[in-house]
């Protein structure tokens, strides 16, 4: 019938409205790719000193993992920017953080990383799985409709193929 | 007494009613989530290990009961087991009355999002909602957390079990007709979603996404546990819904070739619905959550309302494509208890065993409905209805059906005769089961389900507390133990006291 209806709680939903607190975020290109390095550039509200960028891919998976890339290189007043190169496709978290322990976010946002190329093993997955599940599906059709039925039973209705 | 059994008038009807119960608002939404933590598509090597190792044999296993005994769960375990076996069966009958009552709760907020959508839902500037001012969640959040807490919902939710009460009323005849129509829809309409997902920009990226294995997480335990649970609750397992529409089967139906379809069909479905969810959240870089509710009222349509035109559209067909999924499982899980009342009192009649369930269904939707607000910050579920339902959902999943499929396998692996039943099986399959059917019902499935619940118990219930006793309830702490207690009292007592009115229907063993 279904999966699991609820593990619900909003505090964490509350996650996914975004999110800049104190500043905003630009990606240039805005879908970056594995491997090509983009550019991030953050317009701060007021200026926390040095920032930099914390990465966090796949976020709220169990291969969520986080980089804390090099600092953010002042441009002009608030606006800092600094090139990245992210290293795994996906959904990726980006947060533009103060140096210092404990220091949250200045700005935020989420970005698709996209793939450098076609992903052979992902394509293989695909199509594996594709033929099992539909070849299948067609499979033990074919056999219930082709299934011989001799007798009846019950109210006997009797039981014609659509 | 006995009454006249319903048939299904077609091997094609029953097919479609049977993955139409499988096939619902999870299989939408919720493999997709549990793919993108998982692994994604490493997820698929303990997905298959699940389908083929738990998944395949209790289907068959449920329906083989259901075509051997032409009796609904509680009375076909009864046969092989006598009242023991009756009390399970009634255990398991009682969390799919939970189920079924908060289900059609869910269904309600559905056709309210539906209504939303014709209105002010896709709106593009920003709502307040509960104590938050504008802009703090999406749109879509806000319109739902309004939406709940309001009293004309419950008028959504009565409408939804009206409906219910008008499929199930004419038994197998009504819901055939309604599944004919309704599953080959839901077909139509996700890969209308497909096509318009992967023809976004990055749309493809996101199918790339969802195949692209990352291995690493094999040796996560969760990920096992996670695959098992979901199998367990995608097919309807556990729920008593594939005995009583085997139950309608004639007696030389192919029990293997039926499961295999119903277990296809509705992975098949899965696999599509990952392709449209995964394409979409891609193009708008939107992380998935592992919630169906979320997934389907906050995150999808969050992504819906950044496609560039006719938003709207969309909108409603992702709405009515839930409702038509929700209706059809919805649907199974009514007629599963109606038939297991009917079985036991035969002579109480359809029409008033309908109303019965209806009146008592209904009471237990508008409770989960409730809309009053005890928790304004969102810290938790906001509303007290919410927060039952995410409480009693946390209690009959995790466990409920879980134990319910571990009695079946208990009861015809070591109490019954596995050999009878594996020989009646194969007496009338196209494809005969062998020894390995045996060994998969006495001790793999046993295993694998004693795994999950004591995983489940361990790390949440003695690691973390009992459930809902962290959530923010506005002094009513109480809740979450009350919630307990209503459980087990409800699942427990209540099959206590079903198997010991008299039996006015007792044939002997089979």
């Amino acid at each position: 019938m279904q999966g699991r209806i609820m593990a619900f709680i909003v505090a964490a939903v509350l996650a996914i409205s975004t999110s800049a607190w104190a500043g905003s975020m630009t990606i240039d290109p805005t879908h970056p790719k594995v491997g090509e390095a983009a550019t991030i550039t953050v317009t701060l509200d007021e200026d926390p000193g040095p920032v930099s960028l914390s990465v966090t891919y796949r976020p709220n998976s169990r291969t969520e993992h986080s980089v804390k890339e090099s600092a953010f290189t002042p441009t002009d007043g608030l606006t800092r920017s600094m090139q990245w190169t992210p290293s795994d496709a996906g959904i990726t978290a980006l947060a533009v953080v103060p140096e210092g322990e404990d220091a949250k976010a200045v700005a935020s946002t989420t970005v698709a990383t996209r793939f450098s190329g076609i992903p052979i093993s992902g394509v293989f997955i695909f199509l594996f799985a594709g033929v099992v599940l539909f070849g299948g599906m067609a499979w033990s059709i074919r056999i219930v409709m082709q299934h011989d039925l001799a007798t009846q039973t019950g109210t006997d209705h009797v039981l014609a193929d659509d | 007494m006995t009454v006249e059994r319903g048939t299904w008038r077609s091997k094609l009807g029953f097919i479609l009613a049977a993955s139409g119960s499988a096939i619902g608002l999870g299989n939408i939404v919720f493999f997709s989530a549990n793919a993108y933590k998982f692994g994604a598509g490493a997820f698929y090597v303990p997905y298959f290990v699940a389908l083929f190792v738990i998944g395949l044999p209790i289907m068959i296993l449920e329906l083989g009961l259901g075509r051997f005994t032409r009796r609904s769960l509680p009375e076909s375990l009864r046969m092989i087991d006598g009242p023991r076996g009756e009390f399970a069966g009634w255990f398991g009958i009682l969390n799919a009355t939970i189920i079924t009552m908060y289900y059609i709760t869910i269904l309600g907020w559905a056709v309210g999002m539906l209504v939303g959508s014709f209105s002010s839902l896709w709106q593009p500037s920003a709502v307040p909602a509960f104590g938050l001012d504008a802009g703090v969640l999406n749109n879509s959040m806000s319109y739902f957390f309004n939406m709940i807490s309001e009293y004309n919902t419950i008028a959504f939710v009565a409408l939804v079990w009206a409906l219910n009460m008008v499929v199930v009323f004419w038994g197998t005849r009504s819901i055939e007709a309604v599944v004919k129509i309704f599953v080959p829809l839901m077909w139509v309409f996700m890969i209308v979603l497909i096509l318009r997902g992967v023809t976004l920009p990055g749309g493809m990226q996101g199918v790339f996404l969802l195949f692209t294995p990352n291995f690493s997480v094999m040796s996560d335990p969760e990920v096992w546990q996670g695959a098992f649970s979901q199998m367990f609750f995608t097919l309807s397992l556990g729920f008593g819904i594939m005995t009583t529409y085997a139950s309608y089967l004639p007696k030389d139906s192919d029990d293997v070739g039926n499961a295999s379809s119903i277990c296809f069909m509705n992975c098949s479905f899965e696999f599509i619905a990952g392709l449209a969810i995964f394409s979409l959240l891609f193009a708008f870089a939107i992380a998935p959550k592992a919630s169906t509710l979320s997934m389907m009222f906050f995150v999808v349509p969050e992504g819906i309302a950044a496609f560039p035109f006719a938003v709207k559209l969309f909108g409603i067909l992702f709405f009515v494509l839930l409702i038509m999924a929700g209706l059809t499982s919805s649907v199974s899980l009514v007629e599963a208890l109606i038939a297991a009342v009917l079985d036991k009192f035969p002579h109480a009649g359809r029409k008033r065993v309908v109303a019965l369930v209806a009146a008592i269904g209904m009471t237990g939707s508008i409770a989960f409905a409730w809309p009053m607000v005890i928790d304004k910050g969102l810290a938790s579920d906001g509303t007290l209805g919410l927060s039952l339902l995410d409480m009693f959902d946390h209690w009959v999943f995790q466990y409920g059906l879980m134990i319910c499929g571990l009695l079946e396998c208990v009861l015809v692996g070591w109490v019954y005769d596995v050999d009878k039943v594996l020989a009646h099986i194969n007496e009338t399959s196209s494809i005969k089961l062998g020894g390995k059917f045996k060994v998969l019902i006495r001790y793999i499935v046993p295993a694998i389900i004693i795994f999950v619940i004591g995983w489940n118990l361990i790390t949440q219930e003695l690691m973390q507390g009992l459930y809902g006793t962290s959530f923010e309830l506005s002094g009513a702490n109480w809740l979450p133990w009350l919630v307990f207690a209503g459980w087990l009292g409800f699942a427990l007592g209540g099959a206590f006291l079903l198997t010991r009115l008299t039996d006015t229907n007792s044939e002997g063993a089979a």
